[in-house]
């Protein structure tokens, strides 16, 4: 199974989150804010980041892009309450996930994301 | 003719213009004047002279220059009742003797000769002494002349010519100056020239006394001709350049690409030019002559813009809507105002624009800003919304299976976590109506059903189902990407759930067109088939209703009315078909988006 960063700024929600990636199998880190996760990705390996899009702060898409300047092979989950991102998201995160698609299709997401990797 | 010696005794030399009017006693002499007391200055010294010695006078005249005669001879001492009794004077009315001999208004030889020359032969019988004769007075050629009938003039003149070969008189007409205004009188004025032996001018002449004075008067004359000559020449001049002015401001009005017209007093239009017909689509035939407000949708309308020019106003940009030959209605801005003589409406100056497309875009305007708000609102929803629920969903999908709970707590935590997942359906089917995007972006149809394909990957194994693609173009359309992302989903997981038992897909995206009522479009069309349970008769005219749905409480009714929502504000179509081959039933589903006129070309 993975070792995952969940970075979000809703510790509820990340929560939550956290356990729900846990029940299939992952390892699973959390960061509170985009400038935590960064420093969290920077001390240790991770197989995938999935962070939240509306942060205080760094937004999901400027800490992705930082992310992948330190690792680029890392793939990177956007999740999103708005169903329309701004079109550099794509050239960034390997995928945007709406938060109402449900937690079946997220770890749908991740399993794939995870084999073709 | 013979001459009438006996008629020449001269006048008194102090009268002007005397030798002029009496060089000529004899003949067929035409006298032309300006003013009647001219004229009967020098017939009455020509008839006094014929009576004094001894001849006889005839004199056909009108009424009032027979009177004016009778006086001034009178007033020469003359015993014109005397002359008169000895036959010797005869006075007759020009009309009255006119009507003796002409038919249709044409003089009639046979009766002329008959009754002028009876009446020559009893003046020369009562003429007095062996030198007399008759001297005649004639104006009935002028009166033919008047009537506008210069050939019977003419006629007549050659009549008395004729008459003179067989009796024995000497004649003068007489012609007022005044019926040659117009350069074509030229012409039949010769004429008239010619038919007699001598011509006497207009007292402007005949009145100068010596020749010095006659030979400046011809010098002067000669001089108006030749400046009247000139002024001719400019005005006809000025006249071309008025009719080409004119024709060129016809060719405006006429060939404008904005409709004018005119309409009269009474309502009626009196003129419309081109660019009006064809807008409305009528022939002249079936626009002009007919009332305004008859092509006015709203009468209501009409009366208030009528009412407008009857107060004189000026009307800019009065907006007003007008029937179409075809049954349509096209909306205009009419510019007009009226022409008025005094107090008299003439006609209306009226110009007609047309700004149907200009208002329809406008509304789509409209729509789109609202869109637009609607959009940004349900973003702010979504957002507001789909956050909590993603935690909720998570929730029950970790109390789904969680050891804590006895068989009856999970259970209801089932439950709970299914009615969620309808809220979540039911939510993303009705905001997948507003967007949150300010508009519409080029958009790869083949991209947007590879994710949904990828997205369904899980199921489509699950259920054992065999994807064909025919994805063979980039399928460029403008639209709102999340909005293609929602029909194809609902297409896509509608054929999934139609094939439990596995089956095929057949997802296929091609170039198209299609007619309408406005010609052949060109777009790309989407195809989805699967081979599953197929769509029973009775519900297929429904199934595009909302929440109308066959899958019981798994389905909200929403996806397919959605789809079409979404495909029609593309102006696109989105139909379907069941049928069965080689025993399996085929439901396909094809949506068409149109491509025209959205601004790049689709490769």
């Amino acid at each position: 199974m993975a070792k995952i960063l969940c970075i979000d700024d809703e510790s509820a929600a990340l929560d939550i989150r956290k356990r729900v990636l846990e029940t299939a199998g992952h390892q699973v880190l959390i960061a509170r804010s985009g400038d935590e996760g960064i420093r969290r990705f920077q001390a240790e390996p991770f197989d995938l980041v999935l962070l939240d899009y509306w942060m205080p702060g760094k937004n999901g898409i400027a800490t992705a892009r930082e992310l992948k300047r330190i690792n680029p092979s890392v793939p990177m989950v956007i999740l999103s309450g708005l169903s329309q991102l701004p079109d550099e998201t794509m050239g960034v995160v390997d995928r945007w996930i709406l938060k109402d698609e449900g937690p079946q299709f997220l770890l749908s997401t991740i399993s794939t994301l995870l084999g073709s990797t | 003719m013979s001459t009438v010696n006996s008629f020449g005794s001269n006048p008194p030399d102090s009268l002007p213009g005397a030798h002029l009017h009496d060089q000529e006693t004899c003949g067929h002499t035409v006298q032309f004047y300006a003013e009647d007391h001219s004229l009967i200055t020098g017939l009455s010294r020509l008839i006094a002279a014929a009576l004094g010695t001894g001849s006889s006078a005839i004199v056909i005249a009108t009424k009032s220059h027979r009177e004016a005669l009778v006086l001034e001879l009178q007033a020469l001492g003359l015993d014109t009742m005397t002359a008169g009794l000895q036959g010797r004077f005869t006075l007759l009315d020009a009309a009255e003797t006119l009507a003796k001999f002409t038919v249709d208004g044409w003089p009639d030889a046979a009766r002329f000769t008959e009754f002028i020359g009876g009446s020559l032969a009893r003046a020369k019988a009562a003429s007095i002494g062996g030198n007399s004769g008759v001297v005649a007075f004639g104006e009935m050629v002028s009166l033919l002349w008047t009537r506008g009938k210069p050939d019977a003039a003419i006629r007549l003149e050659q009549l008395w010519n004729d008459l003179g070969k067989t009796h024995d008189f000497s004649l003068r007409c007489a012609y007022p100056m005044g019926s040659f205004p117009r350069e074509e009188d030229g012409e039949p004025f010769l004429k008239i020239c010619a038919e007699h032996s001598g011509v006497i001018p207009g007292e402007s002449y005949t009145e100068l006394a010596t020749e010095a004075e006659r030979l400046r008067n011809i010098s002067q004359l000669q001089q108006k001709a030749r400046a009247l000559e000139t002024e001719k020449a400019q005005r006809e001049n000025f006249q071309d350049c008025l009719r080409i002015r004119e024709s060129e401001l016809a060719d405006i009005l006429e060939n404008a690409l904005q409709g004018v017209q005119q309409v009269g007093p009474d309502q009626t239009i009196l003129w419309a030019n081109k660019a009006l017909l064809k807008l409305l689509g009528y022939a002249p035939q079936d626009y002009i002559g007919r009332t305004l407000g008859s092509f006015h949708v709203h009468q209501h309308v009409f009366e208030q813009f009528w009412a407008k020019l009857m107060r004189r106003e000026d009307i800019y940009d009065y907006p007003a809507e007008l029937r179409c030959k075809d049954g349509s209605v096209k909306q205009v801005v009419i510019n007009s105002n009226g022409l008025w003589e005094n107090a008299r409406f003439v006609h209306t100056r009226c110009f007609v624009r047309d700004v149907t497309e200009q208002k329809r875009l406008e509304q789509v305007l409209r729509g789109a800003e609202k869109q637009a708000a609607m959009g940004r609102v349900a973003a702010g929803i979504a957002h507001e919304i789909n956050n909590p629920l993603e935690t909720v969903l998570n929730v029950f999908y970790l109390l789904r299976d969680h050891p804590s709970l006895d068989a009856d707590a999970r259970e209801l935590a089932r439950v709970a976590n299914e009615e969620m997942e309808r809220v979540r359906h039911i939510a993303k089917q009705t905001l997948a109506f507003c967007r949150d995007s300010e508009s519409p972006v080029p958009t790869s149809l083949r991209l947007i059903l590879g994710d949904v394909l990828e997205a369904f990957r899980r199921q489509i194994q699950t259920n054992q189902v065999t994807v064909e693609r025919n994805l063979e173009a980039d399928g460029l359309v403008v639209a709102f990407p999340v909005e293609l992302r929602q029909i194809f989903i609902n297409l896509i997981a509608n054929a999934l759930q139609a094939m439990p038992e596995g089956g095929t897909l057949r997802v296929s995206l091609r170039y198209s067109s299609q007619c309408s009522g406005n010609g052949v479009r060109s777009g790309m069309r989407v195809s989805v088939t699967d081979t599953g349970l197929g769509i029973p008769a009775k519900h297929r005219h429904k199934i595009f209703e909302p929440f109308f749905t066959t899958k019981a409480e798994k389905g909200t009714g929403l996806g397919l009315w959605v789809s079409r929502g979404i495909v029609q504000k593309l102006d696109g179509t989105i139909r379907f078909r069941c049928a069965k081959s080689q025993g399996r039933t085929l439901t396909s589903f094809a949506v068409f988006i149109p491509t025209d006129g959205m601004g790049f070309a689709v490769s």
